[in-house]
């Protein structure tokens, strides 16, 4: 065999292979997949800004339906206690009260502050 | 490189990595470690500086996959990879730290003595191969152990095809010169 034929022949190169033997091709594979896990599970979790725009529907949703339901309870809460009916008009007929007091003997020493404050500051 | 239409395609197994699948990113190590290995040793000269970057390139081609524009030429993105790693892993060699796949490997083994015969080879081997121009090593580990076409390599190294023959046929005949007659007898009966 002439130098040009041998030359023309692929060199085996086998005993660099790294995927021979298959167990210690196994092992590389398995140092690789290991090195790389960090990566693929950030990637299955995400970033913190893809995980915000995955939750924001929800999180929107979930933000209209509190908001429903807390003026539903406001608006039940203030129907029972009367809160909307508490306004200047009490005010007006308490004055009106201690205008009508006034006309008895105590009449000096009652003022609208202590009609309000139902006589404690004595 | 050694096999045109991979199945699954690479596009495919490339999406599934994107969305973290572990499964789909060990086919693609499986796929194109040898390939991976043929570049940075034919960079490097050394076994086990090519087996780092190879690791090292793979976990940052899943980190950066997203600059992997055309899915479906996956292979020539990570090639490209792992050969700039290797060349800065070359430029800026440092003591090697301390690893855990060596041990493993070693024990991987099932016969040492086996293990022995083929370890000497390869350190034979690696030796001859350090004597070549880098080219002239890339080019033969990639056509001769891991069966690139001199298309391939020519577009990779960005050289002609007759180019690319011509570093083939210099670097085997080198190689037989270096590896001596007995051993090359050996390799041509196979």
């Amino acid at each position: 065999m002439t130098d040009e034929t041998f030359s023309e022949l692929p060199t085996d190169l086998s005993a660099l292979d790294p995927t021979q033997p298959p167990l210690a091709f196994a092992r590389r594979v398995a140092s690789v997949r290991n090195a790389a896990a960090g990566a693929l599970r950030r990637r299955r979790s995400g970033t913190p800004l893809a995980m915000l725009a995955n939750w924001r529907a929800p999180l929107l949703a979930a933000l209209i339906v509190m908001m429903i339901i807390s003026a539903a309870l406001f608006r039940s809460v203030a129907g029972e206690t009367g809160i909307d009916a508490i306004g200047t008009d009490e005010v007006a007929d308490a004055l009106t009260a201690a205008s009508v007091l006034g006309d008895g003997d105590d009449a000096a020493a009652v003022t609208p502050a202590e009609i309000l404050l139902g006589g404690y500051e004595k | 490189m050694s096999s045109p239409s991979p199945t699954p395609p690479d596009a495919d197994l490339v999406a599934l990595c994107l969305r973290g699948d572990s499964d789909a990113f060990d086919v693609l190590v499986r796929r194109y470690y040898r390939s991976a290995f043929a570049v940075a040793l034919g960079v490097l000269g050394n076994r086990q500086d090519a087996e780092d970057v190879v690791q090292d390139a793979f976990v940052k081609a899943v980190d950066r996959l997203e600059d992997c524009r055309e899915t479906s030429k996956f292979v020539q993105w990570l090639m490209m990879i792992v050969r700039n790693r290797a060349l800065s892993h070359r430029t800026y060699r440092k003591i090697r730290e301390t690893s855990e796949l060596l041990p493993e490997i070693a024990e991987a083994e099932d016969s040492p003595y086996i293990d022995a015969a083929r370890s000497e080879l390869a350190d034979t081997l690696q030796k001859a191969l350090a004597t070549l121009s880098q080219t002239q090593r890339e080019i033969v580990l990639l056509h001769d152990m891991d069966g690139w076409t001199h298309r391939d390599i020519s577009e990779r190294l960005e050289i002609t095809e007759v180019r690319s023959r011509q570093h083939l046929f210099v670097a085997r005949k080198l190689l037989r010169e270096r590896l001596g007659p007995s051993l090359l007898r050996e390799y041509s009966n196979d």
